[in-house]
């Protein structure tokens, strides 16, 4: 897919073009308001990653201008700011997602997988894994065929590991994916352990491969055997 | 404190008074003597009168003039020529049994080389009524002015100070994080109009310094987020080389937690400051119930995980008009403080009046004391990742929207219990 990263600061610009190449998207990038525009208008994107803070320009510009001369893209905004207008207005203008920085490369990479899955595939909506598969618009997963029970967190935890298949994943950033700002980090650690090893009975007991592996004291990693 | 009309009015009638007292001897005083002078002229004109006829008429005048004029004493005298003297003098008048007040005029007229002495009179008001009468005009004069002016006064007002109400009117309902400058309303007054202007300018430049502050205390939020985002991608992307020793991640984890709580205390304390600075203005009719219930059932995996015991009774739901969001905040702050500081197992309890909420939860009594509970960066040294800030976060919105927030600690049932109460509710 190809990706248009717009975010001024260099190093956070050129981390993110780093972990979409390798998941093997095509990123372009730029750090300015103007660069922006004139890339909006001549080059096709699949999704854009707008930083609303711009030392030259408000980021909500951009996606006005994106609305109008791409419509078919998806577009994440992320932003500083953890003020409400700012998010509210970024969806108002039609903007798929919001992100507040800080955040995990990780929980990006899985908002921009739903918001190209949303926007692009709406003919094909899904997700295989080795013998597992889903399908996002009914919410029904199947291990080798048999229909499974996984709702809830449950299920938005698989989702978030197929995401982010063959990376190490922190307790800190599934607790966020799945919990949000609503846990401190005190509350996470045996918390996301219950949850991950309530996932992987499921799973196995389906007669799913064991697919997680276990970093002890650091995270998780979902990688076909 | 009294009317400023009121108050002008006072010395309007005190310098209309002293006025009054002084024109009542002025007016008798300056009357007097006009009156005399001219009583003079007609006293000396007569005289002169009376010098050309008689030398003619001789001595049938002479004769008569006692009875037609008693007013005028002709005497032969021998006393030469005298000078004129005018003197104020009193006579008795028999038909009225009283005293007069005369002017007379003593002088002498020779008549056929005879001396003779004159005496001419002539009654003057008499005092008393001259007093009297003068006192009472001014008197008239002084009520009808006094009672001028208190007319004037009342009905100008409220037509004349329009403007200076309606402009407090204005300001008293004025909120500078909502309104913009005021329009007034056009004056005759030059003083009003320029109490406007100032107040016009004060509002603007007031509104230009909350604006200031607010984008500061955004600015700071976004200056200070990007590079806790740069640290925290960098440190995610250490964490998941895949050559790294179990030692290293633990290392680069303990890192990028605490990047992540500076995250969430800058978070926390521009919120914190967005509260103070009465930013999120927009206010609407909250039921604190429904958004507790909410809470609860967003908190369940929480909730279960620590296999708490909830009693959850409602009667009742309260009302605030406040702003959803920092309602939200409120609840969900201390909603949280008590699931992570109940024990495994213990209990939660969460009650709704019409008038109160109150979310306790058991547990071992607060390692410090109960009065800087609400303070910030006051936390159980049992959990150093806490922040903090989340119970001066809850204090500070219930002080906002006139909330009493307490905390009360039962030793018996070992329970904590924040009470948060509507002000004047039934």
């Amino acid at each position: 897919m190809r990706l248009l990263v717009i975010e001024d600061e260099p190093i956070l610009r050129e981390t993110i073009r780093a972990y979409m190449e390798k998941e093997g998207h095509r990123v372009s990038t730029t750090g300015r308001f103007g660069q922006a525009s004139l890339l909006i208008n001549d080059t096709d994107y699949d999704c854009f990653l707008v930083d609303i803070g711009l030392p030259d320009g408000n980021g909500l510009n951009l996606v006005r201008s994106i609305k109008e001369s791409q419509p078919k893209a998806g577009i994440l905004v992320i932003s500083a700011r953890t003020g409400l207008d700012d998010k509210l207005t970024g969806l108002d203008l039609g903007a798929d997602d919001y992100l507040t920085k800080p955040f995990h490369l990780s929980e990006l990479n899985a908002r921009v997988r739903s918001v190209l899955r949303r926007r692009l595939y709406e003919g094909e909506p899904i997700i295989n894994f080795g013998v597992i598969n889903i399908q996002p618009q009914s919410q029904t997963v199947r291990v080798a065929g048999q229909p499974i029970d996984l709702t809830g967190k449950a299920y938005e935890l698989l989702l978030y590991f197929i995401a982010n298949k063959n990376r190490l994943l922190s307790k800190a950033a599934i607790a966020e994916h799945i919990w949000g700002d609503s846990m401190e980090l005190a509350d996470s650690h045996d918390f996301i352990y219950q949850h991950v090893k309530n996932l992987r009975k499921k799973l196995v007991s389906a007669g799913c491969p064991d697919y997680l592996k276990t970093r002890y004291g650091a995270g998780y990693i979902l990688a076909l055997p | 404190m009294k009317n400023l009309l009121t108050l002008t009015f006072r010395y309007y009638a005190a310098l209309a008074g002293l006025l009054w007292l002084l024109s009542i001897p002025l007016s008798f005083v300056l009357i007097r003597h006009l009156v005399v002078q001219d009583v003079d002229e007609a006293l000396l004109s007569r005289k002169s009168e009376l010098s050309r006829l008689l030398p003619v008429a001789n001595s049938q005048l002479l004769r008569y003039l006692p009875y037609t004029d008693s007013n005028v004493h002709l005497t032969p005298s021998r006393t030469p020529a005298l000078p004129d003297r005018l003197y104020d003098t009193v006579y008795y008048l028999p038909y009225l049994h009283e005293w007069e007040p005369h002017r007379e005029l003593a002088s002498s007229l020779r008549i056929g080389g005879q001396p003779y002495r004159l005496l001419i009179r002539q009654s003057l008001v008499e005092s008393d009524d001259f007093i009297m009468t003068i006192t009472g005009l001014q008197t008239g004069i002084f009520m009808l002015l006094l009672l001028g002016l208190g007319v004037i006064n009342r009905q100008t007002t409220r037509r004349l100070w329009h403007p200076f109400t309606d402009a407090l009117h204005r300001i008293r309902q004025f909120r500078l994080e909502a309104d913009p400058t005021p329009v007034w309303p056009a004056t005759q007054v030059a003083e009003f109009g320029e109490l406007h202007r100032a107040l016009g300018s004060l509002i603007s430049r007031n509104q230009a310094a909350y604006a200031s502050q607010k984008q500061f205390a955004e600015n700071a939020s976004h200056e200070m987020q990007t590079p806790v985002a740069v640290i925290l991608a960098q440190l995610e992307l250490l964490f998941q080389t895949e050559t790294r020793s179990e030692a290293d991640l633990i290392h680069v984890q303990q890192a990028a937690d605490a990047a992540r709580r500076l995250a969430h205390i800058n978070r926390a304390l521009l919120l914190l400051t967005q509260i103070e600075n009465q930013q999120f203005a927009e206010a609407q009719p909250v039921s604190l119930g429904t958004v507790l219930a909410k809470l609860l059932t967003a908190n369940t995996d929480f909730i279960q995980h620590k296999a708490l015991v909830v009693h959850h009774t409602q009667v009742g739901n309260s009302q605030v008009l406040m702003n959803l969001h920092l309602a939200e905040v409120l609840l969900g702050n201390l909603l949280r403080n008590a699931i992570r500081h109940a024990p495994v197992g213990g209990s939660l309890t969460c009650a709704v009046t019409a008038a109160s909420v109150t979310i306790a939860n058991t547990g071992e009594p607060l390692p410090f004391p109960a009065e800087t509970l609400f303070d910030r960066f006051v936390k159980n040294p049992a959990l150093p990742d806490a922040t903090g800030l989340g119970l001066a976060i809850a204090r500070q919105i219930a002080t906002r929207y006139g909330l009493s927030l307490s905390y009360t600690y039962d030793a018996d049932k070992k329970e904590h219990e924040f009470r948060l109460e509507l002000a004047g509710s039934v």
